[in-house]
């Protein structure tokens, strides 16, 4: 029974074999998991990702390679396995208080991290896992772990993912995380709390990126123009456009899950609609941030992200009078005409 | 030399011994100086100046017409050198003392700026004007000075009266934050305008650079605040706004400099592209200038921290908050005009499956 694998991924008579055992392997751990902690149930089956371990950097599909097929062809087995075992329903309460809503698109590598540490916020907590435009097995690795996932076999473009799983959410307090980084529990844990007993209706994360500098990144700027825009100065460079963030259901009811698409957006609402909004525990997310060579040179992240609040602030100026609440009636205009 | 020359280019050789010149005609060419040696400096050149217009018969009195002809003859002088370098600036103050010496007359401090079209000055101010701004203003060669006075006393006004040449505008009450610009701009017809607070008091070495940028290429000179800037945690939200703005219209180069500042020149031709009445508001004609793709000059002001004013949290005074609201309805007029994202559009996103739909 206890035969080594190859880890190289060759295809053939072998690697179908090491299927079968790893199969057995996953059943043995999802019996263990009823009674072991959910650090143990850890599934043995992860070591399948070893021989990609060299792909660490991959991130759209556009740059497949032979090495990539035939990694698919084990998470499509994966995925039988995993649906044929999974432990039924850990992750997805009757009536969860919390949701926490992980967009993915091509995390394997990390999103069962990502899940073990999204189930411990809270006892009644349910994990959404919105898979998208993946094609390396994250939504198998997902479901084995227990989360809801809603799956989309194409792409559905930066934090669209989010709407998607705050539509399907149940919980009090919905708390948004990135598939592509891993914060444990703990520090999870004041975003959600701030929202079932502190009375913030959006708990933001207390980071603003590096501004000890003369110029900033762009998107740091528009940040803090923004809250400045909004007379929110207090609020810093701090954004609905970072995670982790979490938000109550009066919330998501006032701003609307489609507004979660564009964070800057969502962010301009919650505050011109007087919600709770406060920085309440900082991460530095910018050091978890993976980097994205391909996908910053393909699409970059920068400008989507101006437009985004480019697209927030002409939303304020139709809510207001095209100054967005600063009003100017001093000035005598008539004269200069 | 001689022999160095054969050994390093054969070519060269042969193609200077085509050449029919003498020796000594090419030796003077090469010291490039077309007049007598007495010109090499600007103070002598302003003594020469000077004798020469004695000799027509100009009339000679500290007067603004012995100021312009002063500045006409400085400006044939520059030739195609319109650069407004500091060793300019510095040479046309030793042009116009030696100018000055030679009359026998008391320096005046004028300082000649090189310039073809005519100029004026529009001074905002109200009850902190500065008598000693305006004097400063006096040194430039401008046609016009139009000083906007707002709900200023009499005492300001009696100051400027004062002095000569100078046109005011005195108003009782408040036209708000930079209508007068708009107003003062009305009285007057000069090709380059520069604006200027009636508070602040800037050396006119350091205003010369704004008429001599608009003068020769630019449409609009703008104060560049980028060297007194420091860190961006530092910065108010009024700058924030500022270099946002600037990098949202796609001149990240500009940083925080905007048109809301004072001082500032503009041509007569780049007012009429944005329309006068657009002046004041000023971030909205700063953003349709860019529209427009004007010609941006970046003028140095002043040395980081000398006289900068200081950072910190938004204040929420009234015109703190009046300026926001202008550098907003400037985001919208360009929103209107180039849609909703400007030039930064989102062709990746899903919109359909975020409002719930199916993809």
């Amino acid at each position: 029974m206890k035969r080594t694998f190859g880890g190289n991924g060759v295809a053939g008579k072998r690697s179908m074999s090491n299927l079968r055992l790893r199969k057995k392997t996953v059943a043995g751990s999802a019996k263990l998991s009823s009674t072991s902690s959910q650090r143990n149930r850890r599934p043995r089956a992860a070591s399948s990702n070893k021989p990609f371990k060299s792909r660490i950097r991959q991130t759209s599909r556009q740059t497949s390679r032979p090495l990539y097929r035939k990694k698919t062809v084990v998470s499509e087995r994966l995925e039988e396995v995993a649906s044929s075992s999974s432990p039924a329903a850990i992750l997805t309460p009757s009536e969860p208080i919390v949701s926490v809503i992980i967009p993915v698109m091509n995390e394997r590598r990390m999103i069962e991290r990502v899940i073990r540490e999204a189930s411990r916020v809270h006892s009644r907590a349910e994990v959404i896992v919105v898979v998208n435009g993946s094609s390396d097995g994250s939504a198998a690795i997902a479901r084995r772990c227990g989360a809801h996932v809603i799956e989309f076999p194409a792409a559905l473009g930066h934090d669209v993912g989010r709407s998607v799983g705050a539509s399907a959410a149940r919980g009090q307090v919905l708390l948004f995380i990135d598939g592509d980084m891993v914060i444990s529990a703990e520090a999870l844990r004041p975003f959600v709390h701030a929202v079932l007993s502190g009375g913030v209706d959006v708990a933001l994360n207390d980071y603003s990126g590096p501004t000890n500098k003369k110029i900033v990144h762009s998107v740091v700027l528009a940040k803090h123009v923004l809250n400045a825009l909004l007379q929110r100065s207090d609020l810093k460079g701090t954004s609905m456009t970072a995670v982790p963030h979490a938000i109550s259901r009066r919330a998501l009811e006032k701003i609307e899950a489609a507004s979660l698409s564009v964070p800057p957006l969502a962010h301009a609402k919650a505050v011109h609609y007087g919600l709770v909004v406060n920085a309440v525990h900082a991460i530095n997310v910018g050091m978890l941030n993976l980097p994205r060579v391909v996908r910053e040179r393909v699409n970059p992240l920068e400008t989507l992200i101006i437009g985004d609040h480019l697209e927030a602030i002409e939303w304020l100026a139709e809510q207001t009078d095209r100054r967005g609440g600063f009003i100017d009636k001093l000035r005598k205009r008539e004269l200069a005409r | 030399m001689r022999q160095s020359k054969q050994v390093y280019s054969k070519v060269k050789r042969k193609r200077a011994r085509r050449i029919s010149r003498p020796a000594a005609s090419r030796r003077r060419s090469k010291r490039g100086f077309s007049a007598s040696s007495e010109l090499r400096t600007a103070y002598r050149a302003g003594m020469y100046d000077a004798k020469r217009l004695r000799s027509s018969g100009f009339p000679i009195v500290p007067s603004d017409s012995l100021k312009q002809q002063m500045n006409e003859s400085w400006t044939h002088r520059c030739g195609q050198r319109r650069m407004s370098t500091v060793k300019m600036i510095a040479d046309s103050s030793h042009y116009s003392e030696g100018f000055m010496a030679e009359l026998n007359l008391p320096s005046q401090s004028w300082l000649p700026v090189a310039k073809h079209k005519s100029a004026a000055a529009v001074v905002l101010s109200g009850e902190g004007l500065n008598i000693a701004a305006i004097q400063e203003l006096r040194r430039l060669p401008l046609e016009e000075v139009i000083v906007v006075l707002e709900a200023a006393g009499e005492n300001p006004f009696t100051d400027i009266r004062r002095l000569p040449g100078v046109t005011i505008i005195h108003m009782a009450e408040s036209l708000g934050q930079d209508v007068g610009r708009a107003i003062g701009l009305k009285l007057t017809k000069a090709e380059t305008i520069l604006f200027t607070n009636g508070s602040v008091v800037i050396p006119a070495e350091r205003l010369a650079p704004f008429l001599a940028a608009v003068d020769s290429s630019a449409d609009i000179a703008l104060a560049d605040t980028s060297g007194s800037l420091g860190l961006f945690s530092e910065w108010d939200d009024i700058t924030r706004v500022k270099a946002f703005i600037n990098w949202s219209f796609g001149r990240r180069d500009l940083l925080a400099n905007s048109a809301a500042d004072l001082p500032q020149a503009w041509s007569r031709k780049a007012i009429q592209i944005v329309g006068a009445e657009s002046l004041a508001v000023p971030p909205v004609a700063h953003q349709s200038a860019i529209a427009h793709k004007l010609t941006i000059a970046n003028c140095f002001v002043q040395k980081a921290g000398v006289g900068r004013k200081p950072m910190g949290p938004f204040k929420d005074t009234v015109t703190e908050r009046l300026i926001i609201g202008d550098h907003i309805e400037a985001l919208t007029a360009a929103i209107e005009q180039q849609g909703s994202r400007l030039s930064f559009l989102d062709r990746s996103r899903n919109r359909i499956a975020g409002r719930g739909g199916t993809p």
